[in-house]
């Protein structure tokens, strides 16, 4: 509308300039140079108001609509604004729709953040995940709880600063439970039971598993740290240590007299007694004796369970301590018409690094089996010989063997060779266990050849001091 | 010259025999069944060897131990810890307090056992002279 009026006045000045001419030059014959000048600058004024005009309808008025349609965008009606604008409604279209489903986008990350959120917080263990410079990155409510930090305590914090790792007395650094090096690796790539873990203020004991995934470099993820709180079994398990230790001293201390009355018996009586009276009473000697071991033995195997099974090392020439513990058990094997023998190889014999009474143990642990699981009239034989820098001890005896199925568990805990029942209900299954342990600790190996019907050979080695071993006796 | 030995040891049983043992090998010995009336005794008597039980009333033998070294007058005193108690804390504080050997009395008959006792006594009394 505004475009037709606009070109309307240019029509009616059009009309005035030439009526405007006309009378001028009516008028110009009466009063020539005044009206000419008049006329003349009315001619130019009209001109220049027409361009004006003419100007404003053709290139003003379309920017001034050019601005109100982009005014319109943002609402909603600019389709009318013709099809110049058609391309706008295209883009502004593929805008709307891609911020819609930004929006839809966020929701549904958005929600699954909190579903991620709330199974990490239900979680009763500790789940910490750190990034490469093993900065922690996630920290759930049990590890708060746990270490006494609080999220924002924690998070962007080097995982060294929140929390110690404690193996016994050993410190354990961030690098040693969470190595960031081996990228390539997948899955756990550390476990250890019975740490503790100091945070703020605060100590526990945890089992620590650290896991890492294979596009961890990529998402800059380094370690997932989960700890499992254990210190409520860890102080039950020292209610159940201090009390085997108390049953133990209850059941050694009427077996200390049960022996020592006993023995004086038998030796101060010899003489006078009848002969079976003599074999009753070294029997029930020997079955205190038996009562002894089995108390040593279920004592044993809650202080390795516990770590707490230490020895004490001393130069020892390990053939006065096999004839100790052959002394020891001679009565035992005259009892069963058993040839109890020691072959004393003369030739000189390095000493060895051992805790003689753990030795002893184990001594008595393999002559007792050897004399348990051989006939009467049978034989057990032992001898030492040195393999280069060990020294070698054998224990054979002319008993039935075992069988090849029963070899690999005979140094497991609590293991007894089925169908030998009738024979062997003195045993616990523990002996072997202690033996191999107490072996191991003193960095030597035990191993057994057998065959059935024939006999077994146990055989432990200990080495030298001149192996040159650095022995790191704990 | 018998030596004079000082026994406390609260099981009657294994006091009897311990005794009676030690005065076999000529060792004259003077037995209580616990701590205070031990070191009484301590007080009144010079002794060359106490044998210290762990698990006493009242009184514990470490307590005891620790009673005699602080004293300048029984200080020197061997003793020797004869105790059923086998967990290596106690063991090494028997040690750390000054025992110069530890028995468990289970292993050993009475006899077994005075010759252990003998063979301490003698190694630590070595000691003494050399050093």
């Amino acid at each position: 509308m505004k475009f037709s009026l606009s070109w309307f006045l240019v029509g009616l000045i059009l009309f005035f300039y030439l009526t405007g001419l006309a009378s001028g030059l009516v008028i110009g014959e009466f009063y020539p140079n005044l009206i000419g000048v008049g006329v003349a600058i009315f001619i130019m004024i009209t001109i220049g108001f027409s361009s004006y005009l003419a100007i404003r309808s053709s290139i003003i008025n379309p920017l001034q609509k050019l601005q109100e349609s982009l005014k319109n965008i943002g609402e909603k009606d600019f389709d009318e604004t013709g099809g110049l604008f058609s391309s706008f409604n295209v883009i502004v279209n593929d805008l709307r729709s891609t911020i819609e489903t930004l929006k839809q986008d966020k929701n549904v990350k958005s929600a699954d953040k909190d579903k991620f959120e709330v199974v990490l917080s239900g979680i009763s263990d500790a789940i910490i995940a750190v990034d490469i410079d093993q900065k922690i990155l996630i920290f759930n409510s049990a590890a708060q709880n746990l270490t006494g930090y609080s999220t924002s305590e924690a998070i962007g914090h080097h995982i060294g600063k929140v929390i110690r790792v404690f193996d016994r007395n050993e410190e354990l650094l961030p690098f040693d439970y969470c190595p960031i090096n081996s990228n390539d690796s997948e899955g756990t790539v550390f476990t250890k039971k019975d740490l503790k873990i100091v945070g703020k203020n605060k100590e526990f004991f945890a089992n620590l598993v650290v896991g890492k995934i294979k596009e961890g470099t990529s998402i800059n993820l380094g370690c997932i740290l989960a700890l499992h709180d254990t210190t409520e079994e860890k102080r039950l398990e020292e209610m159940k240590l201090d009390f085997v230790s108390m049953a133990a001293h209850e059941l050694r201390t009427p077996l200390t007299s049960l022996r020592g009355y006993l023995s004086m018996l038998i030796k101060d009586n010899k003489d006078i007694l009848k002969g079976d009276e003599v074999t009753f009473l070294a029997r029930a000697d020997i079955s205190a004796q038996q009562l002894v071991v089995l108390v040593d033995n279920l004592l044993n195997v809650s202080r390795i369970e516990n770590h707490k099974l230490t020895i004490n090392i001393e130069k020892t020439d390990i053939r006065q301590l096999i004839q100790q513990s052959v002394d020891q058990i001679m009565e035992r094997a005259t009892e069963k018409k058993i040839t109890l023998e020691f072959r004393k190889d003369e030739s000189p014999l390095p000493r060895v690094l051992i805790d003689k009474l753990r030795m002893g143990e184990v001594l008595n642990n393999l002559l007792s089996n050897a004399i348990a699981y051989t006939k009467d009239g049978g034989r057990v034989t032992v001898w030492t010989e040195r393999k280069n820098d060990d020294i070698v001890t054998h224990i054979q005896d002319t008993g039935e063997g075992i069988s090849k199925e029963s070899l690999p568990h005979l140094f497991t805990k609590f293991f007894r060779i089925s169908g030998r029942l009738e024979q062997t209900s003195k045993g616990t299954g523990l002996g072997l266990y202690i033996s191999k342990e107490i072996i191991q600790m003193h960095h030597g190996e035990i191993w057994v050849e057998s065959e059935v019907g024939k006999g077994s050979t146990f055989s432990f080695s200990l080495p030298t001091e001149s192996k040159g071993l650095v022995l790191d006796f704990k | 010259m018998p030596k004079k030995v000082l026994l406390i040891e609260d099981d009657e049983f294994i006091r009897d025999l311990y005794k009676r043992q030690l005065d076999l090998c000529d060792m004259f010995t003077y037995a209580f069944s616990n701590g205070t009336d031990g070191l009484k005794s301590v007080e009144e008597n010079q002794y060359d060897l106490i044998l210290l039980d762990i698990m006493l009333p009242g009184m514990n033998g470490l307590d005891v131990l620790r009673s005699l070294k602080a004293t300048d007058a029984t200080k020197n005193i061997p003793v020797i810890m004869v105790s059923n108690l086998g967990q290596d804390a106690v063991v090494k504080e028997g040690f750390a307090l000054g025992a110069i050997g530890y028995l468990i009395k289970a292993t050993f008959t009475p006899d077994q056992i005075v010759q252990e006792i003998t063979k301490i006594f003698d190694q630590h009394t070595k000691s003494q002279v050399k050093g």
